[in-house]
């Protein structure tokens, strides 16, 4: 009885999502494996009472989805009638049979491989910057980085500077300078509306993960750069590789998963920039695909087969990239 | 130095060389384009028709007139008379009409006979005049009951129109409001209630009565009736009808009469004819000394705009609740601000005398400025001051005494009222800010044509260093900048006497400043040229917002002549009332149920039709309003209506919880929900065919699904698809429409001296003209501009369905010869002549660098609304057509509709057939007429709802040119059908068009490359729908494979 009230509370918390693993306080002998962990969970009721709500939400709206969504991209489903089984069907034909999804998973991997390393990248360089100026100064400049991305829709002021009328500020400037003869269609022009995207994005990035990194940053104790001083850390590259990356590990992390989801759900910017569908599908991505096939051809079934490809994408990544961050100062 | 001016020399060459081959054009296009100028000529007619201003110069020595002519309508000369004479319902006769009251019903011994002129042509009297000289002009007239719109003539003497304003002449109907039938008079219980106790919003009636009216300015720029010089002799006069129906009884010709001052009017009565507030209270019952009259109360108005409001601003309105909707005031920022709108009261007194006439009200929107009014007493205006009666802007609610807003009179005006009743009407005027007003506005327009001179020679966008010559090529229009920033200078000293100094006089002076530096130094001119299109655009939104003249009304008092400051009504309430009231109505609405707002009955649901709309909650308001008071007493049947999101309605109709009927669907959504089967197909309910019968058979194409029962069809063996195995299945009725038409601005082409292009090689030769005038022109892009050519060029025996489609939806059609043929074309306008792909309509359209322009015809509300300055220098007519070798122009638009659906869902029969009634009753011609005037009553008299009943369409108040144009649009309109797979077309057809644009790829082969695409989608879907479909190439291979 003594040792379980000396369990500390967040070991509790621990318990209660994992209540299997936690360490053996009581002898598990005598009961089975089920009667053990109805046991654990009414000691630790509270816990499982306070989590709930949160769970229940979770799971009713993101997990059961999930596994909806995969079952249903077995099925042919037009949202307004019973779904049939198709068994494989829906992968077969967007495998083997379906151009644009090729055209919109080649665009999403550049826009991906472009975006994600750049704005993770150029959020950290920032963030690594902006931490060395004075506290003051810093929140500013520091809200002067994040704003684009805190004000929601604001990438549509890039409509207007990149507009195709001739009063649209870029073409204005270049037709005033007398560079170009009449206005450029940036976002309508198969040439130049994916890089025009892609800039807008990456200006919109510098996003929560920025945030986290400039927190993460401020987090690393003094001492240790001044115990990696003593142990012969010659430079401010050595002190970054071994010292502050490491600890900031788990902030690193969380960059790392919002920059990948960013970047392979990018969608919204094209749509409101270069229209939906951009001209000649160039700027076509799998959240596109995805969403055309779910809302204007009415084919869940379908859809639900683009976003299976898109989520395994997507953790395929998350799976990579965690890989490479175990290798953090090694 | 040297090369400097050789350059220069050579520079000037070119200009002039250049002018000469633009002049060379112009002249050509004038002989090409004679014969069929109508608008043109007409604008040029007016351009040049001299104004009122001018007529007085030129008639100012002509002496007053000293004797009275009056001659009797109804003896019209025949003649003279245009119009159609007889005895049929429209035409020109001799009718006796009697006034009618507030309810609606005649006043016995009322009746007069007057001449029935209808609202189409002339009719015309013969008048001898004994002698020569000004006269006035007066008709008693009886506005007879139709259309919201006022009524417009133009008057000609001896076949021509005097001056410009006199084509104008505007006189106003009679409205008033039906109140409930417990109504007596006072505030007690006037207005109808909703079950929750807030009061209803009263309908508007015409209330016909034969009054007199002045011809003066419509516009009311000029306060004093017209004068016209006519000499001895006989004459010939015609009204000319612009808008609407009248009966007129008299004419009379009179000496000018002018209203004796203020200080002659109070010379008329002694020290004992003022009332005290004492005596008031002795002759009232309840001992008050003054007389309310509630501004909601109203007797009469001129529109049917005005109308009884709420206002929730203040604890101390009267009347005032704060959990329910009390109807306390009339007027306000959008109602009763255009001058020449009316509204009138009754009020009782115990004794004839001069009293003071107090005021509650609000005037919060034109900051800086006063609003004015005229007072007339019983009919007549009273006095000289009474015609420039002013309200001082403020934040809050204000009171005060009548006055002229001079120090002197600043305690108020004392009025002579008759015992008993009498009626109290004011009416929005300019007063004095009217010669302001004039001044402006015709400085605006020297400004705007000389800016238009500039734009011709540099383009949007000059470029600074090159030197123009301006002097040597457009010296009046350099002149005029000049003049007219003395006369801005000018305008500025006089509104700062008037109003004082403010930002207003500051935005007058900016614009002058700019105006002198372009004036008076030529280097100046190209440089500021994009700041003068920007102030333009200012001083005539600036114009606008002084010629409205808001006023809210509270409420009115008759007090006493001795009452003074402390006895005027308290205007704003202390801050605890404030509090207090503000307090119980946040908590009151939490318990509020908005969506049984309106309702006349509480009905639960189940009994209901439930009907959702997206529209915006003016808009709603109007629908509940409308099925409360016309739907539901006539048929029994209860209507909830409920204003949802968009995109709301297929969650619903997946959750089966949708409702019964549902607005505004495009009918893209209408064809995909049909088409699995969400939507009850309408056929086979009773009446369908005579409501269909209601709009353009173009509207119901694209709510219509078309499929046939033909499979493993061929279509090089078998030839088209036999009409009779074709299935037609309408899923929606037709709720809006809205089509291309052609817009021009009329001064533009009438300075490049062009007609109004009829053809598409009339645009051909109109585009290198204004390209060389740095104009542009607009036409619609990617599928809009395909459609456009392709039905007007297909073959006319081809079946209406076939066009972007072939063989009942299974193909796309995009690759025959006329749809490629039809897609060059609209290629080679974009690629030969550079249009802009991408602009902003109306912005370009009001400066004049987009001079014409085939857009939306709804687009006519936003340029009513947004470009005052351009008002009356654009018109609009039907679209550019091919000639065949008849000359016959086949100008055909195709439309787009929106339509109101009701899904399918669980509901008895009964209720079935109750939701297709309410469907009925609203498209047809009577609700949409009356949606369509109340529309326009609340969100302002330019806005025009794009019904698609034609009855009700035509029956918004247009003008007669408007309404000839838009007939004829409408007589030709065609339709795409909605097959499945459709939205691929719109795609691909962009990405051809922008291809094209982009790197002048060849217009054939792009289409061409893109087909395969088209019908692969079209077939995948066909099959998903268990329809006849083509197998296409690769598609099949792979469906082969996979089986």
């Amino acid at each position: 009885m003594a040792k379980e009230i000396a369990v500390p509370a967040d070991e509790m918390a621990g318990k209660a999502n994992k209540p299997k693993e936690s360490k053996k306080p009581v002898s598990r002998k005598d009961m089975s494996r089920l009667q053990w962990t109805w046991k654990e969970i009414k000691r630790n009721k509270t816990a499982y009472f306070l989590v709930a709500p949160f769970m229940l939400i979770f799971f009713v709206f993101t997990v059961v989805p999930v596994f909806v969504s995969i079952g249903l991209s077995l099925t042919d489903f037009n949202m307004l009638q019973v779904p049939d089984f198709v068994f494989l069907d829906n992968y077969i034909t967007l495998f083997l049979d379906d151009d644009l999804f090729v055209k919109a998973l080649q665009n999403t991997l550049i826009f991906a491989a472009i975006t994600g390393p750049v704005s993770y990248i150029l959020s950290f360089v920032v963030a690594w910057f902006i931490n060395e100026l004075p506290p003051k100064f810093r929140a500013l400049v520091t809200l002067v980085f994040y704003a684009p991305s805190i004000s929601g829709m604001v990438y549509t002021i890039w409509a207007t500077i990149l507009s195709g009328d001739s009063y649209g500020w870029v073409n204005g400037f270049l037709l005033n300078t007398g560079i170009i003869m009449e206005p450029i269609q940036f976002f309508k022009n198969v040439n130049y509306c994916m890089p025009c995207c892609i800039i807008v994005a990456l200006w919109t990035s510098l996003g929560t993960a920025f945030l986290s990194f400039i927190a993460g940053l401020q987090v690393v104790d003094r001492s240790l750069y001044e115990a990696g001083a003593v142990d012969g850390v010659k430079n401010r590259w050595q002190e970054l590789w071994y010292i502050t990356l490491p600890v900031m590990k788990s902030q690193l992390m969380f960059g790392a998963i919002m920059a990948i989801t960013t970047s392979f759900g990018f969608g919204a910017v094209v749509d409101a920039l270069a229209g939906n569908p951009s001209v000649d599908y160039c700027a076509w991505t799998l959240t596109h695909h995805l969403a055309d096939y779910g809302n204007s051809r009415f084919e869940v079934g379908y859809s639900s087969a683009i976003a299976v490809v898109l989520f395994a994408l997507m953790f395929g990544s998350n799976l990579l990239v965690n890989k490479l961050l175990s290798k953090l100062g090694q | 130095m040297k090369k400097t001016h050789g350059v220069r020399l050579i520079a000037m060459l070119l200009a002039v060389v250049t002018m000469l081959a633009g002049f060379s054009f112009v002249v050509s296009a004038d002989e090409a384009g004679q014969g069929d100028i109508e608008n043109v000529a007409d604008l040029t007619e007016l351009l040049a028709a001299i104004k009122y201003s001018s007529y007085l110069i030129k008639h100012q020595d002509a002496p007053s007139a000293d004797q009275t002519v009056t001659i009797d309508a109804t003896a019209f000369s025949a003649e003279n008379t245009t119009a159609a004479i007889g005895s049929g319902e429209e035409q020109v006769r001799v009718v006796k009409y009697a006034d009618m009251d507030g309810k609606g019903n005649f006043i016995a011994g009322t009746e007069k006979e007057g001449v029935y002129c209808p609202a189409n042509g002339a009719v015309g009297w013969q008048i001898n005049v004994p002698k020569s000289g000004m006269y006035s002009i007066s008709i008693e007239y009886y506005p007879v009951e139709g259309k919201s719109s006022s009524i417009e003539r133009t008057l000609y003497i001896d076949g021509s129109v005097p001056f410009y304003e006199a084509r104008f002449l505007t006189c106003t109907k009679v409205w008033s409001d039906e109140y409930s039938d417990e109504h007596d008079g006072t505030r007690e219980n006037p207005f109808k209630k909703d079950i929750n106790g807030n009061e209803i919003k009263p309908g508007k009636m015409q209330t016909p009565q034969w009054r007199n009216y002045d011809f003066i300015d419509s516009t009311g720029f000029y306060t004093d009736p017209f004068q016209f010089y006519i000499e001895e002799g006989s004459h010939v006069l015609q009204l000319e009808a612009r808008k609407e129906a009248l009966a007129i009884k008299s004419i009379t010709l009179q000496p000018v009469q002018t209203v004796s001052s203020y200080e002659d009017y109070l010379k008329q009565y002694g020290d004992s004819d003022r009332v005290s507030a004492d005596a008031i209270a002795s002759a009232q019952p309840d001992g008050e000394k003054v007389i309310k009259i509630e501004g909601e109360l109203l007797n009469q108005t001129s529109d049917m705009s005005i109308y009884p409001k709420y206002d929730k601003s203040s604890a101390i309105s009267s009347p005032q609740s704060s959990s329910k909707i009390v109807l306390n005031s009339v007027g306000g920022e959008q109602q009763w601000t255009t001058v020449g709108q009316w509204a009138s009261w009754k009020v009782t007194v115990p004794k004839a005398g001069l009293y003071k006439i107090s005021l509650r009200f609000k005037q919060g929107s034109s900051s800086g400025l006063f609003s004015s009014r005229q007072i007339k007493i019983n009919g007549k205006i009273p006095f000289d001051e009474a015609k420039y009666l002013q309200f001082a802007a403020g934040d809050s609610w204000q009171s005060a005494y009548l006055n002229d807003g001079s120090d002197e009179h600043a305690d108020g005006f004392l009025f002579y009222l008759e015992e008993g009743e009498n009626t109290i009407e004011m009416e929005a005027v300019f007063g004095n800010m009217a010669e302001i007003l004039v001044r402006l506005n015709s400085a605006l327009s020297v400004i705007n044509s000389a800016y238009i001179d500039i734009l011709m020679i540099t383009g949007t966008n000059p470029d600074k260093d090159t030197d123009y010559n301006f002097y040597k090529l457009i010296p009046g229009s350099i002149n005029n900048l000049a003049a007219m920033s003395d006369e801005l200078y000018d305008i500025a000293d006089r509104l700062a006497e008037i109003s004082g100094k403010s930002e207003d006089t500051a935005t007058l002076e900016t614009v002058a400043r700019l105006l002198y530096k372009m004036g008076h130094r030529e280097d100046d001119v190209a440089k500021n040229l994009n700041n003068l299109k920007n102030n333009i655009g200012t001083l005539g939104t600036w114009i606008q917002t002084a010629m409205k003249q808001p006023l809210e009304i509270d409420y009115l008092q008759i007090q006493g002549a001795d009452a003074g400051k402390k006895e005027l009504p308290k205007a704003t309430e202390n801050i605890f009332q404030a509090i207090g009231f503000e307090l119980a109505q946040f908590g009151l609405s939490f318990t509020s149920d908005f969506n049984t707002l309106g309702a006349l009955e509480d009905v639960p649901e189940e009994e209901t039709v439930v009907v959702w709309t997206t529209s915006g909650r003016d808009q709603a308001q109007i629908i509940r309003t409308l099925a409360n008071n016309e739907f539901t007493p006539n048929t029994g049947i209860n209507v909830s209506l409920k204003l949802v999101a968009a995109g709301s309605l297929l969650p619903s109709i997946l959750a089966g919880v949708g409702p019964d009927v549902s607005m505004d669907t495009t009918s893209s959504d209408v064809i995909n929900w049909s088409i699995r089967d969400a939507v009850i197909g309408l056929n086979d309910f009773e009446g369908f065919d005579e409501i269909a019968s209601e709009f353009p058979a173009a509207a119901l194409v694209p709510l219509t699904l078309y499929t046939d029962d033909i499979y493993d069809y061929d279509a090089q063996e078998n030839g088209p698809i036999p009409e009779d195995k074709v299935k037609a299945t309408t899923y929606a009725l037709p709720q809006t429409i809205s089509f291309p038409m052609m817009f021009y601005r009329a001064d533009v082409l009438h300075n490049l001296g062009v007609s109004v292009p009829k053809t598409w090689d009339d645009i051909y030769a109109l585009l290198p003209i204004l390209q060389n005038n740095q104009m542009q022109a607009a036409l619609p892009v990617s599928l809009a501009g395909e459609n456009m050519f392709l039905y007007q060029m297909k073959d006319s025996s081809a079946s209406f369905r076939d066009g972007l489609y072939a063989d009942n939806g299974r193909r796309v059609n995009l690759d025959s010869n006329v749809a490629l043929e039809a897609f060059d074309e609209l290629c080679s306008m974009f690629t030969q002549y550079r249009l802009p792909v991408t602009y902003n309509f109306e912005n370009r359209f009001r400066t004049g660098e987009i001079p014409i322009g085939i857009v939306d015809y709804t687009v006519y509300t936003q340029l009513s609304v947004f470009a005052p300055e351009i008002k009356g220098l654009w018109e609009f007519v039907p679209v550019p057509g091919w000639e065949d070798e008849n000359g016959n122009v086949n100008n055909t638009a195709v439309a787009t509709v929106t339509g109101i659906i009701m899904p399918r869902g669980n509901r008895t029969e009964e209720k079935e057939r109750n939701a297709w009634e309410f469907m009925k009753w609203f498209v047809s011609a009577d609700t949409q007429s009356t949606y369509a005037n109340e529309y326009s009553a609340v969100l302002g008299s330019d806005t025009k709802a794009n019904t698609a009943n034609i009855k009700a369409l035509v029956n918004l108040p247009w003008t007669a040119d408007e309404y000839t144009s838009l007939m004829n649009q409408l007589n030709h309109l065609a339709a795409v059908p909605e097959y499945p797979g459709g939205y691929i077309i719109t795609r691909f057809v962009e990405s051809a068009f922008m291809e094209v644009y982009n790197n002048n790829a060849s217009p054939v082969t792009s289409m061409l490359n893109r087909i395969t695409d088209m019908n692969k989608e079209i077939s995948r879907k066909r099959e998903e729908f268990d329809l006849d479909f083509y197998e296409i190439s690769h598609a099949s291979n792979f469906t082969e494979s996979a089986e």
